[in-house]
């Protein structure tokens, strides 16, 4: 019985676009991690030419610093690189690497933590209001229960999230493959390889299934903001304030949980990066996002129910 | 048949509905009358579980959670998603119960193919009615509630309505209200009317007396 007013809501997200809309936004985010790795390259590629140019055709001058160390050392806002030539080659090659198709969805999957809350907390923000606004919930609630009528939202906001979000990927990924065989054009690949062996172990699967709970766990937010305030604009504001501007709230935070867990599942070699975090314990960590998202469910289901259909 | 028993409705200690015992015949028109404000819509309300209330109503035996999946409401002001077109309402509202091309075929009777792929935000207040019309056809429920069917509707339509509906009563358990009573004249099976704020059967044979819903109406003095 729930499998077809699961349909009708999924009929609305694709009838009214707004998956679409959703997808093409998570695609054009993850656009913009793809060209920030593009330019990391090119210009790494250029500090590279423009130092060995400096060395006038010397070869002993090159090979000796190609095969010598680097030291970064930053005082105040400066930078001094002993060994630019090396350097600038190794981070030429760290960056190709991160554009390869070998590492390309890894660092999609690592900007999830940094795109996924907004996304799909406005997925959750839609589905959450969209039956208010346009007072079909008076003809939705008289065929299924206020409270099988929270539940069927969650679950399709459950299962749009999974499709969407592995439909974006998986466009990401063939664009990051178009743009890297541009940068072949550009950049000689056979004089940057290199051996990269990246400290976290997790697999793939552990690393995609735990990018798709941040989109769950953001999902499930936007959708109690969504019926706490009946207003998307508000919603949307109030998660963006508690992602991008406020600073964490200490080691009970839910975004600096997040980013704790994120730190043991993926790499970050590429351009994505964390900022600081306030320490705590995976164990804490796992608990504080494991909350949250319980009480999302239980909170909007409560409300719901309660609420009546016909307020505005 | 629904039946109410000892039903009676408070907003906090306001008295809308008096304690009230009566029964809606199943396969029966029953007309529910009553000035405005007097409780109709509520009445509606409660018996589906969107408003507490005292009392119980029963489905054939059945609370309302086992049935409401074969209940439909039209309510006054029609609500649909208005972003999209009255094609794709009736397939997301439709739960699937028919194919696009069988809604087609059903929506003959009301609204053209045209109209039908527009949005319902270009809609009249008159074809959102004939859209909700066209849902009753297609979930073909049990119990059917219409609030104010007649509002909008032209002389045409109200003409071609009035058979759909005792042709769905054949089916149907239906409860209207309204206040065009020349309208509901020529399909009431039985009457309820509102009486000192308690809802009583005026007349379980309605069709067969001759008196018509206006007189009634007078007799009532509201």
């Amino acid at each position: 019985m729930m499998n077809k007013h699961i349909n009708q809501e999924l009929l609305y997200g694709v009838y009214s676009k707004s998956f679409l809309i959703i997808t093409i936004i998570l695609i054009t985010l993850f656009s913009v991690i793809i060209f920030m790795n593009y330019n990391a390259v090119i210009d790494k590629y250029h500090d590279y030419t423009w130092t060995l140019m400096s060395f006038e055709g010397n070869e002993t001058a090159i090979e000796k610093a190609l095969a010598g160390e680097f030291h970064v050392e930053k005082q105040g806002n400066i930078t001094h690189v002993k060994n630019p030539l090396l350097y600038h080659k190794v981070m030429t090659e760290r960056y190709m690497y991160t554009a390869s198709p070998e590492y390309m969805h890894l660092q999609l999957l690592e900007s999830s933590i940094v795109f996924n809350p907004i996304v799909f907390g406005l997925l959750g923000l839609i589905f959450a209001t969209y039956d208010k606004k346009f007072k079909t919930i008076k003809i939705k609630t008289v065929r299924i229960s206020k409270k099988n009528f929270s539940i069927i939202k969650q679950i399709s906001l459950a299962i749009s999230s999974l499709l969407i979000f592995i439909s974006a990927l998986a466009i990401s990924y063939i664009i990051a493959v178009g743009v890297y065989y541009r940068l072949l054009n550009i950049v000689p690949l056979s004089n940057f390889v290199t051996d990269v062996s990246l400290v976290n172990i997790s697999s793939i699967f552990t690393k995609l299934i735990f990018a798709y709970i941040i989109a769950l766990l953001f999902v499930q937010i936007g959708y109690i903001l969504g019926v706490i305030f009946k207003n998307r604009i508000v919603g949307i504001m109030a998660l963006m304030l508690y992602v991008y501007i406020l600073p964490a709230f200490g080691k009970y935070d839910l975004y600096n949980s997040i980013k704790l867990v994120s730190l043991r599942v993926f790499d970050f070699y590429g351009v994505v990066r964390i900022s600081q975090i306030t320490e705590t314990t995976l164990f804490n960590a796992i608990i504080i996002i494991m909350t949250v998202f319980l009480i999302t469910i239980i909170t909007s289901t409560i409300i719901t129910s309660k609420r009546s259909s016909f307020n505005p | 048949m629904i039946e109410f028993e000892d039903f009676s409705k408070n907003y906090s200690k306001k008295s809308i509905i008096s304690k009230s015992n009566f029964k809606l015949k199943s396969n029966n028109i029953s007309f529910l009358m009553g000035p405005n404000g007097s409780g109709k819509t509520t009445l509606i309300k409660c018996m589906l579980g969107m408003e507490y209330y005292n009392g119980k109503i029963v489905f054939d035996g059945n609370d309302i959670d086992k049935v409401r999946d074969n209940c439909l409401v039209i309510w006054d002001d029609c609500p649909f998603y208005t972003n999209l077109s009255g094609l794709e309402n009736l397939m997301i509202l439709g739960e699937g119960k028919k194919s696009r091309e069988q809604i087609k075929e059903v929506a003959v009777n009301y609204l053209d193919n045209d109209l039908l792929r527009k949005k319902v935000n270009t809609y009249s207040y008159g074809q959102k009615k004939k859209l909700a019309l066209l849902l009753v056809e297609v979930l073909e429920p049990d119990y059917l509630f219409m609030d104010e069917i007649s509002n909008g509707l032209d002389y045409e339509m109200m003409r071609t309505l009035t058979k759909k509906i005792k042709k769905w009563a054949e089916k149907m358990s239906i409860l209207v209200t309204g206040h065009q009573f020349s309208f509901y004249n020529e399909i009431v099976d039985s009457l309820l009317v509102f009486k000192d704020k308690q809802i009583i059967i005026s007349n379980e044979n309605f069709n067969k007396s001759n008196k018509s819903l206006e007189d009634i109406y007078d007799e009532q003095t509201y």
